[in-house]
């Protein structure tokens, strides 16, 4: 049986694991690019990619906040008008050695779900469902805040803007690759090289989106792990990962893109996916999540 | 030649690495005495509440009064240790003794017949209620910060 503190360091060990690979596929990238299109200059191709990718991710960095709670139709709350969440965030920044208590925002809509936002500590920000408040009781949704606290408190949001601007290059860049295999006679390269820069093009990609994906399942475990080391009570989080998941109903304003940010797939509803192991989706299987928090 | 720039090297080295852990034990050290403050902040608002809640309780004769009057010397002792400066172990010891006591009322309260009438008495135990919680949090953030300066420096010793 794994303690907290064993999972939390296995898991930082993994990302790290996750990090080197990504690193790799992307030298890799480079070489191949380097040795079919040497007299293009495959790095500028590479340079060009991760700039265009850098400024979107960036400005997605600096906005995401605002941007997702605009979409997702939040109001910001203060102590007044929801003392009793306020609290429960309040003493969980406490323990967590907080100073700025992110800032707290309700989302109407019956479905139980929170997320959070925010490229560090002082600029970041929890949303909550009024679903959420009224079908948890405190202690579940002490685990939850205290889920999306770790999130925050492990600069979870930062890393996965990095992993998303990675992707975005090599997706690019992959994009590059194959319709200038489709369209080129090049007289450099051999046929066989040819179709290996093409099935390249294809799967990395392809490789990168799962990487990602693996890197976000990572992020949700340790998030849960360090959510029980801060609350000392795994089994708050645990029942209300148990009654969201049995929950029906749909986020109504939930995208794809941001889906990583939440506590629960929103989307996975939608395409009637029921939770099972599957290397695509953001978050790991909900019985795993609550089998390992009982288990602490 | 070679032979003393190695050696010279590896001190060199040597001394890096105890700088480097050195400093890190200091900044652990600071982090525990600034999670003692924090306790501090906690334990400060409580002694601020409390004499407020033993006026009401007793008031209401909702409680003992031998708790009552336990709790207003165990306040006055502990600000006085406050005061004086005294260790945390120290001071450990008498607090836990008020979280004791503040349990003991809160049990006595709810078994009141009339509390949900007593308006000031329950806004009262509320207050309590969540400062115990606070002083919790803000004590287990402290015992992490202990944590790691005693790995760092049992590490350090070994080493």
């Amino acid at each position: 049986m794994k303690t907290i503190y064993d999972q939390i360091a296995e898991n930082k060990r993994k990302t790290l694991l996750i990090s080197v690979f990504f690193i790799l596929i992307i030298s890799l990238l480079g070489y191949v690019l380097g040795a079919i299109y040497t007299y293009d200059g495959g790095i500028s191709i590479m340079i060009v990619a991760m700039i265009f990718s850098s400024i979107s991710a960036l400005i997605t960095y600096f906005v995401s906040d605002k941007a997702v709670l605009a979409i997702s139709d939040a109001r910001k709350v203060n102590a007044k008008e929801s003392p009793l969440v306020y609290s429960i965030l309040e003493n969980l920044c406490i323990g967590a050695g907080l100073k700025e208590i992110p800032a707290l925002y309700v989302i109407n809509d019956s479905a139980p779900n929170a997320f959070a936002t925010g490229r560090d500590p002082s600029h970041s920000a929890i949303a909550v469902t009024t679903g959420l408040l009224n079908k948890l009781d405190k202690r579940e949704i002490e685990g939850v805040l205290a889920h999306e606290l770790s999130h925050i408190r492990n600069y979870d949001i930062r890393l996965m803007t990095f992993v998303i601007i990675l992707v975005g290059t090599i997706s690019i860049i992959g994009n590059i690759m194959f319709r200038r295999s489709i369209f080129r006679d090049d007289k450099n390269s051999g046929g066989m090289f040819l179709i290996f820069g093409l099935i390249f093009a294809i799967i990395t990609p392809i490789l990168a989106k799962l990487i990602q994906l693996a890197m976000s399942r990572n992020r949700e475990f340790l998030a849960d792990a360090s959510a029980a080391l801060l609350t000392r009570d795994p089994e708050g989080l645990a029942s209300a990962l148990e009654k969201i998941s049995m929950d029906q109903n749909e986020l109504h304003s939930a995208e794809p893109t941001t889906a990583y940010l939440y506590i629960e797939d929103p989307i996975k509803k939608k395409k009637g996916m029921f939770g099972g192991s599957s290397i695509w989706q953001t978050h790991p299987p909900i019985q795993e999540r609550i089998k390992r928090l009982r288990s602490m | 030649m070679t032979t003393s720039l190695i050696v010279l090297g590896a001190i060199a080295l040597l001394i890096g690495f105890i700088w480097i852990t050195y400093n890190k034990l200091i900044t652990l050290r600071m982090r525990v005495k600034e999670a003692w403050a924090d306790i501090d902040v906690q334990l400060k608002k409580r002694y601020d509440l409390l004499p407020d809640l033993i006026e009401t309780a007793r008031k209401a004769t909702a409680v003992d009064e031998d708790i009552l009057t336990k709790v207003t010397k165990l306040r006055s002792s502990a600000m006085e240790d406050a005061t004086k400066g005294k260790s945390v172990e120290e001071r450990g010891k008498i607090e836990n003794q008020i979280s004791n006591a503040m349990r003991s009322i809160k049990i006595q309260v709810e078994a009141y017949p009339d509390i949900k009438s007593h308006g000031e008495l329950n806004n009262l135990m509320e207050k309590v209620t969540d400062i115990e919680e606070k002083i919790a949090y803000a004590r287990r953030f402290y015992n992490g910060n202990i944590l790691s300066y005693n790995t760092q420096l049992s590490s350090f010793q070994l080493s």
